[in-house]
């Protein structure tokens, strides 16, 4: 498995788990309408996310010397394209779906919460997304 | 799984033909990875119209030596 695969694979799975972890911690109040944003957790997600990320990313580093410092080649590079669009598409999903809840219940603090989760989304998408099409083939 | 791309390949056979060129040796020579390679041979991936021109001049053959339409 190539290092940008092993990359996608483990990336994409710390997206998803941190998502897990950051709307697992919302307490009920932050789901009401006019209810208090989640600062503290929002700022310990990116914390924790942004740390993930460099220890998976030294790890894969350590483990693929010689690849790892190379940039993508064609293959790679075109993978990665076309999980930037999917994640383009399902962000814009999101986002009109958002706003028309939006539009339709006033809800800012549900706003924030779907378009967030759409942020993670598509992060999980593009990674997940790379790692798929280079295994499958396109 | 989708269906492969029409387009054949002997890379594999060509690689052999020159004395067991590695699939890391002919990435390096056309400026893909080994992985790359290996996903050409297996026909998961078609090349760009550079790299198969890279390709058949690594090997001193035309492209159409290397590649074929099953279309």
């Amino acid at each position: 498995m190539s290092f940008r695969e092993q990359s996608g694979w483990a990336m994409g799975a710390l997206m998803l788990a941190m998502a897990a972890w950051y709307f697992g911690r919302l307490g009920p109040a932050a789901w009401q309408p006019g209810g208090t944003l989640p600062v503290g957790t929002l700022i310990a997600y990116l914390f924790l996310t942004i740390a993930g990320s460099i220890l998976v990313q030294a790890v894969l580093a350590i483990r693929n010397r010689g690849e790892a410092g190379s940039p993508a080649d064609e293959r790679e590079a075109a993978a990665s394209a076309r999980a930037v669009a999917w994640a383009g598409h399902l962000l814009t999903l999101v986002l009109v779906g958002a706003l028309l809840w939006f539009m339709g219940h006033g809800d800012g603090m549900m706003l924030f919460h779907a378009l967030f989760a759409g942020l993670l989304a598509s992060q999980a998408v593009v990674h997940l997304g790379t790692a798929w099409l280079l295994r499958r083939g396109f | 799984m989708p269906a492969p791309p029409p387009i054949g390949n002997r890379v594999r056979d060509l690689r052999e033909a020159r004395g067991n060129v590695s699939q890391a040796q002919l990435g390096e020579a056309i400026g893909v990875t080994r992985h790359t390679i290996i996903a050409i041979e297996q026909g998961k991936y078609s090349p760009s119209l550079e790299s198969a021109f890279r390709i058949a001049r690594f090997f001193g053959v035309g492209v159409e030596d290397v590649f074929s339409w099953h279309g």
